[in-house]
């Protein structure tokens, strides 16, 4: 810390020794709302050179003494251009929007030649805008579906919003909203995501070089803001869809000091599905999911701005049955709280502090209550909560330096999985937690070499220790927990160490201009991932454990180099883009292959179960975008190959990992046919998941058993799907707007294989025969939906 | 806007489901062993092959699917040895108490506390297995009552009581030969009108453990296990009674008032133990359960050998008697 000051020291010193130099700093704005606009950019006409704002909408430059222009440009925003010749402190650019009558333009880049200039590599900047346009599974907006459909990520199985980045697992994307950590990002059972897209700002989804100021996970970042609220009028927007309402009220607290937003969202089939529930014995049953998001805002003085965000997000499933005498009840969801101030110190140095709080459950809750028996009831719970406190820093000494440094520490506990339990006259309960510490310290340099030459480099320190209280069950000689007396337990008292583990993780990336409209770059990464998510299950279900490193398990280990060309053409009208990766990846966890599920759960560590081997991924991502113009939309292909090796697993051979795709094409296209009238489709086509299928069957007293052959060794058939959408929006009035959506998910209703189960038919010792068949399932058909949108 | 909620879930409901056509590549095939020893009785032991996975299993594929011509040995912990003698035509009148064997010792019986080891040697192929016959952990007998099914006194279940020993790691696996007031559907090798097999219970297939549960005291239900050959629902009955429909009353679970019973208490090899668990998750029909090898101790082949130390205990069905023990 007391380098940190020091640092800080220099860094201030450095800034006012720069006398002769001028200095822009401000922040950009949406003129109606008092929205900050991120990602905006700031360009100086003159010099040719730019920047784009921060996640607070703040920018910085340091410019030799003279007169400039300098214009500012959004998305769906006018432009604006000031001249400038002195230095300005806190400077506004409030942009107002543009209406269908000044520009035909729909979806507009937010500087038309972006992709060509910065170093980003493997970046993508989603308005939500386009998310609003795309059609989707009965009417329910999604930005991780939206996100699925660009090269480089792939969604999970059907309809589910999960999403695996450049061949990596679910848990190695970082996602956060308002900088805090969500766990598990879906709702049932992965159909929708837990992010209600009214409340949405920005999103960023980094699938190559992640800057050092992220960092914990292996293969992605998306980063959603929230939007900060209407700080100038109130005003509600909502949307009544065939499965969920929604509602959004925003307005200011104190009006252009600050403003609040809060955002609910509700599905309702259980409240219809009641009356026929009601009448069979499973009375009492239903799902429903919910969640709410909130964030208010205050700005202190000029220079001092808080933030206080908040996320709460809950699935119910219950399940009776009279006949059994049986209750389910299964909650599980996440929950998230950030506190956040920024403080400019200077036009230079602009610092956010934050303290996060995030949060997942899960339980699972069984009663059972029969006429002459005791009641009994099991618990099981698992979650993970976190504590987290960060400091960044974006400094700007000059035009050619864009430097960010910080600090970020995390104390987790972990309860992977917990069990309490009743009957008659005995009572149990077994929690093993996991504590930790994770921190991390960075330094990031965006340095212009030349004209042509961009470079942005980082280094990331982190480190990870487990600590007690714990305690570690020891397996014995057979491998058996199950026959370990007492005395194999290791005891950790609190605060004792446990484990440590720590490494440097070096980011660079590095762009050079061919042309006005052409760039080469080439990115590098090499990351450490404390975290790990367990699965028992082929697809991703809120059961899936999060476990920390421990004595028994290292940190994921990765490395990524990826290599682009990027081209734009007809002045900046069609956007290409064609990327190579090579990606590795150590430490991965599975289940051992013996693994039974719920057996010794809570009397021993889940971590004693867990395999470890390698993975590799590579690929080519193809990217084509016309972003402007009535006919606006991309096509994204990517041609990749994914594979794992764990020495226990699969006979220790290479094999496919679940969600390796040879082949993943993606089109979107949104087409304006009248002011009012949109219309907007999208195609996909992806090579099938790949499975477990069976070698041989033996019979086992009767029953036949599977002799399961290689893992994932047979691919079924390929994914493809069209949907399209129609939106036609109502008269405007001065105070009030509303539309129609109507959308067709599937509209040739193709039969996509959903999942593929083996059967036999018949049963032995009757004198018939047993024949085992493949049963494939498909679960989407076409499906229509309609939903209304209004926003006042 | 309810009606189309309706035609929504309906949809979801409404997955479609056909049946697909999948080459597997032929591998060959693997010797299966599903083998016993038991304290105080001989060893059994049927040998077979893995059959192709879709062609249609009949009663005579198994019968072509054993292996009569292997060397089968097994050794024990205390230096004893035999050859195993085969004991086929016809095959299918060898049992075992659930199954059928085509290998049995002539001498060696199972002794607590002592590991065998079967070698099975045919052609080229070695296969090993190995298990030892633990400590029998009694059920407290006297304890022992039937309970009539809710709502209805012509069905009952049992409830048990189970002292656990103190040192963690007990597997049990239950069972029970029924021999029913109606007539049995299983009873044609020996017939006297019990079923011919057992059947191991309901409930996680009869298999418990007490991981949860070590040193506790405590009763806890049995129910009655579905044969091989058995729908779920179905049950025997007099034949004229049609109260089994599956729907409103499943009878699958219980047993009719007035059954005897034969209740088979086994403590069993953990080894051995987790394979017959494992059956359980072997093939699950969900996007939600990824396939998992059955936990086999077999080296060189699939299949199990299982050492183990039983009671047998005889019972009425019938919750009205104040002592359950018969015979």
């Amino acid at each position: 810390m007391k380098n940190l000051v020091y640092f800080i020291f220099l860094i201030s010193l450095f800034t006012f020794s720069q006398k002769e130099d001028i200095i822009i700093s401000g922040y950009v704005k949406s003129a109606e709302s008092g929205e900050t606009l991120i990602g905006a950019n700031v360009v100086v006409k003159e010099l040719n050179v730019g920047c784009t704002t921060n996640n607070y909408g703040f920018f910085s430059f340091t410019l030799q003494k003279g007169t400039y222009t300098l214009e500012t440009s959004y998305i769906g925003y006018q432009t604006k251009a000031i001249n400038v010749s002195n230095s300005i402190d806190n400077i506004v650019f409030n942009l107002n929007t543009m209406s269908y009558l000044t520009d035909e333009v729909i979806v507009k880049a937010k500087k038309e030649d972006a992709n060509i200039k910065n170093a980003d590599m493997g970046k993508i900047e989603l308005e939500v805008a386009q998310v609003d346009q795309i059609p989707v599974l009965m009417g329910e907006k999604d930005i991780l579906k939206t996100i699925q459909l660009l090269p480089g990520i792939q969604s999970g199985s059907e309809g589910s919003s999960g999403f695996y980045v450049r061949g990596g697992g679910p848990d190695q994307n970082l996602i956060l909203l308002d900088e805090a950590v969500v766990y598990n990002a879906s709702h049932l059972f992965g159909f929708f995501s837990v992010f209600n897209s009214d409340a949405i700002n920005n999103v960023d989804l980094i699938k190559g070089s992640m800057p050092a100021n992220y960092g914990g996970r292996l293969s992605s970042v998306l980063d959603i803001n929230m939007k900060d609220g209407n700080n100038k009028k109130f005003g509600a927007t909502g949307g009544i869809g065939l499965i969920s309402s929604k509602i959004t009220v925003e307005g200011p607290i104190k009006k252009d000091t600050s403003s609040f937003i809060i955002s609910a969202r509700r599905t309702y089939f259980d409240i219809f599905a009641k009356p026929f529930v009601d009448t069979t014995s499973f009375a009492g049953s239903s799902y429903y999911f919910y969640d709410l998001t909130t964030k208010a805002n205050y700005q202190i003085t000029p220079k001092d701005k808080i933030f206080l965000s908040g996320y709460f997000g809950r699935d119910v499933f219950n399940f009776n049955s009279e006949d059994w005498g049986f209750n389910i009840n299964m909650p599980w969801g996440n929950a998230t709280a950030s506190l956040r101030w920024n403080h400019l110190f200077n036009s230079r140095l602009f610092m956010n502090t934050s303290l996060i709080f995030s949060e997942y459950k899960y339980e699972f809750n069984v009663s059972q209550e029969l006429d002459s028996l005791p009641t009994s009831t099991t618990n099981m719970f698992s979650g993970i909560r976190d504590w987290n406190i960060k400091n960044d820093f974006s400094y700007y000494p000059n035009l050619k330096h864009k430097i960010k440094f910080g600090s970020n520490y995390i104390y987790h506990k972990f309860n992977p999985t917990s069990f309490s339990g009743s009957y008659d006259d005995f009572e149990l309960e077994e929690i093993i937690n996991y504590y930790a510490h994770e921190y991390g310290v960075y330094i990031n340099d965006e340095y212009n070499l030349s004209d042509r030459i961009l470079v942005n480099f980082g280094l990331r320190y982190s480190g990870f220790i487990q600590v007690g209280p714990f305690e570690r069950h020891v397996k014995d000689d057979s491998e058996q927990i199950g026959q370990v007396s007492t005395d194999t337990i290791i005891q950790y008292n609190r605060g004792d160490v446990v484990e440590t583990y720590g490494g440097f993780e070096p980011r660079f990336s590095f762009r050079y201009l061919i042309n006005e409209s052409s760039s080469l770059k080439f990115g590098f990464i090499q990351n450490y991932q404390y975290l790990h998510l367990t699965s028992v299950a082929s697809s991703s279900l809120p059961t899936d454990v999060w476990l920390p490193s421990s004595d028994l398990v290292k940190p994921q280990f990765g490395r990524q180099f990826s290599l682009g060309y990027y081209k734009n053409l007809d002045n900046n009208k069609y956007e290409t883009s064609a990327e190579v990766y090579y990606k590795t990846m150590e430490n991965l966890v599975e289940y051992e292959e013996s693994y039974i599920p719920g057996l010794a759960l809570g009397v021993e560590n889940i971590d004693n179960n867990l395999t470890f081997g390698d993975g590799k991924s590579y690929g080519l991502e193809l990217f084509l975008a016309k972003r402007t113009g009535l006919l606006n939309g991309w096509i994204g292909y990517t041609l990749s190959k994914t594979t794992r090796e764990f020495n226990e697993l699969n006979n220790g051979n290479w094999y496919h990992a679940k969600y390796d795709r040879p082949h993943d094409l993606s089109i979107v296209l949104n087409y304006q046919i009248t002011k009012r009238l949109n219309l907007s489709t999208v195609f996909v086509y992806a090579s099938g998941n790949s499975l477990t299928i069976p070698r041989s069957v033996y019979i086992i007293e009767g029953n036949p058993i599977t002799e399961w052959g290689d893992r994932n060794s047979y691919r079924m058939d390929p994914y493809h799907r069209m949907d399209v959408a129609l939106t036609l929006k109502n008269k405007e009035t001065k105070k009030y707007e509303s539309s129609w959506t109507l959308s067709i998910y599937n509209i040739y209703n193709r039969q996509n294989p959903y999942f593929i189960y083996f059967e036999p038919d018949g049963l032995l010792g009757t004198g018939s025969e047993v024949e085992i068949k493949a049963q494939q399932v498909s679960i989407f058909p076409i499906i229509p939906s309609i939903s209304w949108n209004f926003n006042f | 806007m309810k009606n189309i909620n309706y035609i929504l879930i309906l949809f979801l409901i409404c997955s479609c489901t056909k049946e697909i056509d999948i080459e597997i590549p032929n591998n060959g095939t693997q010797f299966v062993v599903n083998g016993y020893i038991e304290n105080n009785r001989v060893a059994k032991i049927l040998i077979t092959r893995s059959l192709p996975y879709f062609d249609p299993i009949s009663d005579n594929s198994i019968g072509e699917s054993l292996v009569n011509d292997a060397i089968v040995t097994i050794s024990n912990s205390i230096g004893e040895s035999e050859l195993l003698t085969p004991t086929y035509s016809p095959w299918f009148t060898n049992l075992t108490d659930t199954w059928y064997y085509n290998y049995a010792t002539s001498s060696m019986k199972g002794v607590e506390g002592v590991t065998y080891t079967i070698t099975i040697e045919k052609d080229d192929t070695l296969v090993s297995t190995i298990t030892t016959i633990p400590k029998l952990a009694p059920l407290t007998k006297d304890s022992l009552r039937f309970l009539y099914r809710a709502d209805d006194s012509t069905y009952c279940y049992l409830l048990g009581h189970w002292e656990d020993p103190d040192t963690i790691g007990n597997c049990i696996r239950a069972f029970t030969q029924t021999k029913p007031i109606w007539s049995s559907t299983f009873d044609y090798i020996h017939p006297d009108g019990w079923d011919d097999l057992f059947i191991s219970m309901l409930e996680g297939d009869g298999n418990y453990n007490d991981e949860y549960v070590n040193g506790w005291s405590f009763s806890f239900p049995m129910y009655k296990g579905r044969g091989f050959w058995q729908e779920w629902g179905e049950q025997e009955t007099n034949g004229e009674n049609d109260e089994v429909d599956g729907s409103t009353g499943a009878t699958t679970g219980f047993w009719n008032i007035g059954d005897s019973i034969s209740l088979k208490w086994s403590s069993w090899d953990r080894k051995s133990w987790d394979f017959w668990r494992s059956l359980e998750f072997n093939n699950p029909a969900g996007p939600f359960g990824a396939p998992s090898q059955a936990n086999s101790n077999v080296d060189g082949g699939l299949g199990v050998f299982s050492g183990t130390s039983s009671e047998y205990i005889y019972l009425q069905a019938d919750p009205e008697l104040e002592n359950q023990l018969s015979n």
